[in-house]
């Protein structure tokens, strides 16, 4: 991983604080900080309240997380960031329980509408969700096109569209190739590296769309239609944007993946995205704008 | 019916499904034998994928996405000063031991204290400089970029290329908070 703290910087650290040596201890908590504080905003979209709550959620518990640690070959960092998601899971959990109710009381109308995808990339290119509904419309698309895409096909539409990917799209691919499941992650990583600065703009989009969707609750909560409505189109307009931004790799990394010249990848990639739109278009009895 | 209790899933847990596991699997940490068990385990169980995949994603979205700063609210700082007639004083220090730590200085036949606090190679000291005003010397940032933030908000920054100490002059009361090469040093209010 490219973390930018050395690993052995905090292990040394680690190995203080097993030793009894208490001052490793705020050495610790700086160097995690930004790393915790901002774990909830770059992988879900978390507003900064939410960063801040969980940041202190991990404060209090920290001390008992470090204890759990025992020092290996595998990169701190890389524990420690399982230990987050699954520590953020619970903390969301926790969250859920103590707002249901108030949950309950606020409606929420964001509209998801298939109608507006007006490219094979709107419509499949990116897994991250901004209304409930959708998530299972899009799951079940997924879904539909894999199982009717030949397996050389589907190979060709894990690897272009990344961010699709779901556990068992890495098991197929591990199988169909022949690597195991650690070549096809260190490929998988290979391709978004090759993607970095889209991801990044991404990103801060995404995080745009996270803070606009707050803003509109809230405004919605307190009655303020007008406000609402506002961001709701403003809301839109930088989900356009958002998907606008394509985050399909170059032919020349799936090349080098599959170890295949850049023709093959071309017109695999060419007749996947044929097959894909003739699905598209016969579950939804309309035709697609080619792009 | 059943209604108004939780009750947790028989299921029982993948016994692979722990940081350690998937860690040392991520990084190619485990033995040869052990590799091949995971990644046969793998193609049968969900979860653990799932967790793999994740542990991609989130590794890489971290580490190149650019991190905000933790602000103060967090209850991040732990050190206060205050102002006096005869110059700064430390009132808090709650991190104890490996905080900051008065050193007496001859001044013009005058003696006067400063605080020092030393953090790995670095060393942060803060000075009164009369008026209700202070500085602040960050030694040993040779090479490194040193930022000074005020209220959360960028002050200076200071590249220092060939120079092994930072100095910021004639800084008034605030919440501060030095980062040397992005990485949070210290945190403190000077009252």
């Amino acid at each position: 991983m490219k973390n930018s703290i050395p690993d052995e910087t905090i292990k040394e650290h680690l190995r203080a604080l097993a030793s009894g040596k208490e001052m490793s201890y705020p050495k610790i908590v700086s160097i995690l900080a930004q790393y915790i504080y901002n774990y909830p905003r770059v992988i879900f979209g978390a507003d900064t309240d939410r960063c801040g709550d969980f940041f202190e959620y991990m404060l209090f518990r920290l001390r008992n997380i470090l204890d759990c640690y025992r020092e290996s070959e595998a990169k701190f960092f890389t524990w420690f960031t399982v230990v987050l998601r699954n520590r953020y899971l619970n903390f969301v959990r926790a969250e859920y329980v103590k707002n249901r109710a108030q949950r309950e009381m606020s409606s929420v109308s964001i509209d998801a509408r298939w109608g507006d995808y007006s490219s094979l990339h709107g419509l499949i290119g990116d897994s991250r969700q901004y209304g409930e509904q959708q998530k299972e419309e899009y799951d079940k698309l997924i879904e539909g096109i894999v199982t009717n895409l030949k397996d050389r096909l589907r190979v060709f539409f894990h690897l272009y569209y990344i961010e699709t990917l779901r556990p068992e799209d890495v098991g197929f691919l591990s199988i169909n190739l022949d690597r195991s499941t650690r070549t096809i992650l260190e490929g998988i990583d290979m391709v978004r590296n090759s993607l970095t600065k889209k991801y990044s703009l991404k990103n801060g989009l995404y995080q745009k769309l996270g803070a606009l969707y707050n803003d509109f609750l809230r405004a919605q909560r307190e009655g303020d239609h007008e406000k609402a409505e506002k961001l709701k189109k403003k809301r839109e307009k930088v989900l356009d944007e958002y998907r606008q931004v394509k985050l399909n790799p170059s032919y020349e990394i799936i090349a080098q993946i599959l170890n295949v010249p850049i023709g093959t990848v071309s017109t695999g990639i060419m007749r996947m995205k044929r097959d894909v739109r003739r699905y598209v278009e016969e579950i939804s009895g309309e035709k697609m704008p080619i792009s | 019916m059943y209604a108004g209790t939780w009750r947790r899933s028989p299921v029982k847990k993948c016994r692979f499904h722990n940081p350690d596991y998937l860690s040392l699997y991520y990084d190619g940490a485990l033995d040869e034998a052990e590799e091949m068990e995971f990644s046969r385990h793998l193609l049968t169980c969900r979860e653990c994928m799932d967790a793999l995949l994740q542990l991609e994603r989130d590794l890489f979205l971290m580490s190149t996405s650019s991190l905000k700063r933790v602000p103060r609210a967090s209850g991040h700082s732990n050190v206060v000063f205050r102002f006096l007639k005869e110059g700064i004083e430390l009132k808090e220090n709650i991190r104890g031991e490996g905080g900051f730590v008065p050193q007496r200085l001859a001044h013009a036949g005058e003696e006067e204290v400063s605080y020092v606090m030393e953090r790995d190679e670095l060393s942060v000291e803060i000075r009164n400089e009369g008026n209700a005003l202070f500085g602040i010397e960050v030694k040993g940032v040779s090479g490194k970029k040193v930022r000074l933030f005020r209220g959360g908000r960028l002050l200076e920054a200071r590249s220092h290329i060939g120079t092994s100490s930072a100095v910021f002059h004639n800084l008034i009361r605030g919440t501060y908070s030095i980062a040397v090469n992005g990485l949070d040093v210290v945190q403190f209010d000077v009252e």
